[in-house]
């Protein structure tokens, strides 16, 4: 019974000094946006994209993307500082063999391109992201391997006559 | 007998050489895209507002909706008739017919797309109000919709259009009949 007393305050006060911990460790460092598991699927194989993207709101940014066209992604990050993501972007010229989707990944923005199937070549498309109205221009240089051709269908060979389908 | 087995053999060999000729020659495998910029827009909005419709009644974010329809009541108007006016268009009296499918196809691919995402739907696609909102006006709201690539999985836009198509080989064309 005087153990249990003893025991409950202590209880109370561990819990809220690590409460407390726990509140003070948020604020010394802000928390990183949640990245979901659907955004980082799909990607092409191989997909090379600069690693940093200087923006600025003079003049568009050039990048370059080359891709295999696997099916995947293949997608550019940028930032505003922080880094943060963009309030949102918007496609200002769009490629003209595939499709693209801006969209936020964690702390900041990723404008991913997709190439049309079986496409193999050059693209590019324009996005500008807000605020600021720095614009990205993308260069984009696809590879495409068709599969091997399919097996030629069997011969024809005629059916044997058999007696029996004389009429 | 030979000749009555000849056909159909002369029929599935021309399929296959057709399928082979279109799969080879055509971007046919693209997902299709209208022939018109303007009518790619369109569709894009309308799918966007679909997208918006389904996270709303998902996540019980109706308010959030009601305020994007409010903020952009104009624009979703001018894009709906625009919307309409295009069914009418390439299906003449049953546009409306089609018009319909199209949004229930639309809608049902949205909610698809939401039970894939499971837990992970709300909290990420939730944000899309906050994105939508932020837009400087109205004029973005097209632009914006077509960086979201809404109309990739499930429903094509301009479906049944008289969209430029390339050319079916012969052979698929005698062999359908």
């Amino acid at each position: 019974m005087m153990t249990k007393a003893a025991m409950k305050p202590l209880g109370g006060l561990a819990l809220a000094t690590l409460l407390a911990a726990c509140a003070q460790q948020q604020q010394a460092a802000a928390p990183a946006a949640r990245v979901y598991a659907v955004d980082l699927q799909g990607q092409a194989k191989n997909c090379t994209v600069p690693a940093n993207v200087a923006l600025s709101a003079d003049r568009p940014a050039e990048a370059t993307m080359s891709l295999d066209n696997d099916g995947g992604w293949c997608g550019i990050f940028v930032a505003q500082p922080g880094p943060k993501p963009f309030d949102y972007g918007t496609v200002r010229s769009r490629p003209a063999n595939g499709r693209v989707l801006i969209r936020k990944v964690g702390d900041r923005t990723r404008v991913d391109y997709f190439p049309n199937a079986a496409f193999g070549g050059t693209d590019n498309f324009t996005v500008q992201l807000m605020p600021g109205g720095q614009e990205l221009k993308v260069a984009v240089t696809v590879a495409y391997t068709p599969p091997p051709a399919p097996p030629a269908p069997p011969a024809h060979t005629p059916p044997a006559r058999t007696p029996a389908r004389r009429r | 007998m030979s000749k009555r087995t000849s056909p159909p053999r002369r029929r599935a060999h021309a399929l296959l050489l057709g399928a082979a000729l279109l799969s080879a020659t055509s971007p046919a495998l693209a997902v299709p895209r209208c022939a018109t910029e303007t009518d790619q827009s369109v569709f894009e909005l309308e799918a966007l507002k679909t997208e918006l419709m389904v996270v709303a009644t998902t996540c019980h974010m109706e308010d959030r909706y009601n305020a994007f329809v409010e903020r952009y009541k104009p624009t979703l108007a001018q894009n709906g008739r625009a919307f309409g006016q295009y069914f009418t268009r390439v299906h003449g009296r049953t546009g409306q017919r089609q018009n319909d499918i199209f949004i229930t196809e639309l809608a049902n691919a949205r909610s698809n797309a939401a039970r894939q995402l499971g837990s992970d739907f709300c909290p990420r696609n939730g944000g899309l109000f906050t994105e939508v909102m932020s837009l400087r006006g109205e004029a973005d709201l097209a632009p914006y919709a077509a960086g979201k690539d809404l109309l990739s999985a499930g429903v094509t836009a301009c479906e049944g259009a008289p969209a430029p198509r390339p050319a079916r080989p012969a052979a698929t064309r005698r062999a359908s009949r």
